[in-house]
């Protein structure tokens, strides 16, 4: 006799719905683990979240001078740290930025940072670092949710506000259910990369994967281009520059900055801030006032801490550069050699 | 408390549970009636007592309109009952729109300084129980309906959790009967029917509607300079967000409802399919059309005292149906365009037959085809006015929708498509599973009839569709606004 029998209709169907709610669950997962983290890993700049936990880790126990740069995506495309290294072979230099930056996003870092005990930390900042306009990177806080562990970390909870705090604070659960939002962009990198491979479309605009050394990898926008064709149209076009903007008053990016720094200079690690290159093109549609209120914090913030600063902002000729803010291959080899020798000047010193 | 939140999940999980727990009809009548008062404390909070109030008010003048004899006293609780139902209704729906309008009124003429708005909360569902309240006692009074046995049923029947905050409207005749007093069965087929409605319920929701909502805000918080294209998928993507939120929620209210056994009308069917503004209004929101005409149009005099008297009974019936979903001007706009709409209709029908006029040179299929572009053109442009409402974006809308521009910006509109294919996709979709549903009717009921084995496949599609396409950020349904 057949066991169903045994079983009334009612209690088939809960058990059938407690069942199809197990197996939807399994292969929503295996579709997240094999598609959307190979995406993040290898078709997105996302990837860096778990990569540069990783990278801080294994450089607890490396007992080698080390440089670490920071900043948003300025730092990360200008800098190449392997050129850097060439120019002294006492110091190692890693390039740790990361797109969209800024100090209230570096904050998560900074445990990691201090315990991976590097000689010196050069923040690379631009007028969007402090403008507290520029973009919110939801997806990153989402993804490095489980290196944050707001629980354990008082002075996290008291910086970060509730919106911040509910992607910060995901469990592995939430997370799991936050990376659906990424099967829709995983799966147009995925055609685009086949049309690329076998149509002969072009490469699809996205970065390579990190190889997890924080050298000069993944180039995303970097070409032998002196200037990138739309860029002058998006400049003419644009009528705002509200993200550049940055008010005389503190806000929670400054107020995160002087955290950085205080955190750091109590753990007796250098400190070099660098006002990253602009296009002289984009430098002269952002408004005075900005200017003045971007030099007034930083010259504030030097003279409290006694920390130098290396200005950048107009060293540079527009033939230099790829975009507004991003060097091309040929700024970025000049950029690099000439931030790299004041470095190593200034850390040469200690 | 969403129907699509874990929350409601759990809650409806324990009301059953109780329900099966305990066995005597009373205690299971008493379950549900607290189940459904705590459903609305979730959202409601304290106004959960305007609900007790309207609950008490109308069960009494229910019954002292049913044991008075004389027709004055019956008309007497009659209108406490509705001056009762519809003072809360306008002060706590209308009050500050009023007063809005007083305000502009004597700025324009110079005569008052500005009254204060009052400091009040929408209770949430309040048009949706005040009219099911209302129609008990008109039904009584009418002698249609003989009053709920006890309070406790009175109770229920206005509060029940499912319907309560978005309708549908339930009608005593409808809803009473069925709270006898056998035991309240949690069946194996209702089960399996009520998770049936629920799950197609939540995908319409989640998958349809809330995936539309961010790309409507995006056109609709600033449609200037947009082209006719951007404007005409933004309506089409509303007209769909609209429907499949709503319909969502009537599925799952009628999907929990079926699990304890209760039974509610269907509250639409295929509007998109419909042929002109009447047959729109039997399609869309059938509880709140038919209300409105058997409470307001036929009362005002419906078709029978003439044809202007007609046109303006259906402009009045509209207008209020309009009002009904809000306190703004563009509602109220929206409901005179329907009205506008119907009479139009009628009018024009009464005149010329359509029917054998195109019969000679079209057959009947494609007349039909025709017949619903040009309804659902006017039913699309009519989701504008209920949607935008800055009076300059309405106008500028307007204007794309009817004067369309965009033949000669082939490559804007083939960028946009690429842009967008996401939400294209949606929407070809979407249109696709309508005209599937249109073919094989009552597909709920077709796929519950379903080989259990079969339908267990459907529940595990239907839970992968969720886990993929599901938002992440939960959205509450438009309806729970009005």
């Amino acid at each position: 006799m057949r066991i169903n029998v045994f079983i009334n209709f009612k209690v088939k169907i809960i058990i059938l719905l407690v069942i199809a709610l197990v197996i939807s669950f399994f292969v929503y997962s295996i579709i997240i683990k094999f598609y959307v983290d190979s995406y993040l890993e290898s078709g997105s700049d996302l990837g860096r979240g778990e990569k540069i936990f990783e990278f801080y880790n294994t450089k607890i126990d490396d007992s080698s001078n080390k440089i670490y740069y920071l900043g948003h995506s300025s730092m990360k495309e200008d800098i190449d740290a392997n050129l850097i290294d060439n120019l002294n072979d006492s110091f190692k230099n890693y390039n740790l930025g990361n797109p969209a930056s800024t100090p209230l996003r570096e904050v998560i870092e900074i445990n990691s940072i201090i315990n991976s005990k590097p000689k010196a930390v050069v923040i690379g900042v631009g007028y969007m670092s402090f403008s507290n306009n520029w973009l919110f990177p939801y997806d990153q806080y989402a993804l490095i949710s489980k290196y944050a562990d707001l629980k354990k970390n008082n002075e996290l909870i008291l910086i970060y506000n509730e919106t911040y705090r509910e992607f910060l604070g995901m469990n592995k659960f939430k997370l799991l259910m936050y990376k659906r939002k990424f099967i829709y962009p995983a799966t147009n990198y995925k055609i685009n990369l086949l049309r690329y491979k076998f149509l002969g479309a072009e490469k699809p605009y996205s970065y390579k994967n990190y190889n997890g050394d924080f050298k000069s990898e993944g180039i995303l926008l970097q070409s032998n281009e002196s200037y990138n064709p739309e860029f002058i149209n998006l400049l003419r076009n644009k009528k705002s520059f509200y993200e550049y903007f940055v008010p005389s008053e503190t806000n929670i990016e400054k107020y995160s900055f002087e955290f950085i720094i205080q955190r750091l200079l109590e753990n007796d690690i250098k400190i070099i801030i660098v006002k990253i290159p602009l296009n002289p093109d984009l430098l002269e549609k952002i408004s005075n006032e900005s200017k003045n209120n971007f030099d007034a914090f930083l010259n504030g913030i030097s003279r409290k801490y006694n920390i130098t600063i290396l200005d950048y902002t107009s060293s540079y000729s527009n033939f230099y550069f790829y975009d507004g803010h991003h060097l091309n291959i040929n700024g970025k080899k000049t950029f690099s050699k000439n931030l790299g020798l004041a470095v190593m000047r200034i850390v040469g010193e200690v | 408390m969403l129907f699509n939140t874990i929350q409601f999940a759990i809650f409806m999980i324990l009301v059953v549970l109780a329900i099966e727990l305990f066995k005597k009809n009373k205690l299971q009548l008493v379950i549900l009636t607290i189940a459904s008062y705590v459903f609305y404390y979730f959202d409601g909070g304290f106004l959960v007592v305007l609900l007790l109030f309207t609950a008490s008010l109308d069960f009494f003048c229910g019954k002292k309109i049913y044991e008075s004899k004389s027709a004055k006293k019956k008309k007497f609780f009659l209108f406490i009952s509705i001056i009762g139902s519809l003072g809360i209704l306008a002060f706590f729906k209308y009050a500050n729109f009023t007063i809005n309008i007083a305000n502009h009124v004597a700025d324009i003429f110079g005569i008052a300084p500005p009254l204060k708005l009052l400091n009040i909360l929408l209770p949430v569902g309040i048009s949706f129980f005040t009219f099911q309240s209302m129609s008990y006692t008109i039904d009584i009074y009418r002698g249609d309906l003989k009053p709920a046995s006890s309070f406790l049923k009175y109770m229920l029947f206005i509060a029940f959790f499912p319907q309560l905050v978005a309708g549908p409207i339930v009608r005593a005749s409808d809803f009473l009967p069925q709270l006898n007093d056998k035991r309240i069965l949690i069946l194996g087929k209702n089960l399996k029917i009520g998770l049936t409605y629920i799950s197609w319920g939540i995908v319409k929701k989640l998958i349809f509607a809330d995936n539309f909502a961010p790309f409507v805000n995006s056109i609709f918080a600033d449609p200037m300079g947009f082209s006719s294209f951007y404007i005409i998928i933004g309506a089409l993507a509303f007209g769909i967000q609209i429907y499949c939120d709503f319909s969502a929620y009537t599925n799952i209210a009628i999907g929990c409802a079926r699990i304890f056994g209760f039974t509610f009308l269907e509250n639409f069917n295929k509007p998109y399919f419909a042929r002109n503004p009447s047959d729109f209004w039997r399609r869309w929101h059938i509880s709140l059309s038919t209300w409105l005409k058997d409470y307001l149009y036929i009362p005002l005099g419906g078709s029978r005292k003439g044809k202007f008297r007609t046109y303006l009974n259906l402009m009045i019936t509209m207008l209020l149906g309009g009002l009904w979903h809000g306190a703004a001007w563009n509602f109220v706009v929206w409901g005179g365009y329907q009205g506008g709409l119907l009479a139009t209709h009628k009018f024009v029908t009464d005149r010329i037959n359509f029917k054998n006029f195109f019969n000679k040179f079209i057959n009947e299929k494609t007349r039909n085809i025709f017949s619903i572009i040009i309804a659902q053109y006017f039913v699309f442009l009519g989701w504008l006015i209920f949607r935008v409402r800055d009076s300059s974006h309405l106008l500028y809308s307007i204007k794309k929708f009817i004067l369309v521009d965009f033949f000669s910006d082939v490559s804007g509109i083939i960028s946009f498509c690429i842009q967008n294919k996401f939400i294209i996709f949606l929407i070809l979709l979407f249109f696709y599973l309508h005209i599937l549903s249109y073919k094989i009717k009552n597909i709920i009921e077709r796929i519950n009839s379903l080989n259990l084995w079969y339908w267990f496949l459907y529940i595990i599609f239907v839970m992968l569709l969720l886990f993929i396409f599901t938002p992440n950020l939960n959205t509450a349904f438009i309806y729970f606004q009005f």
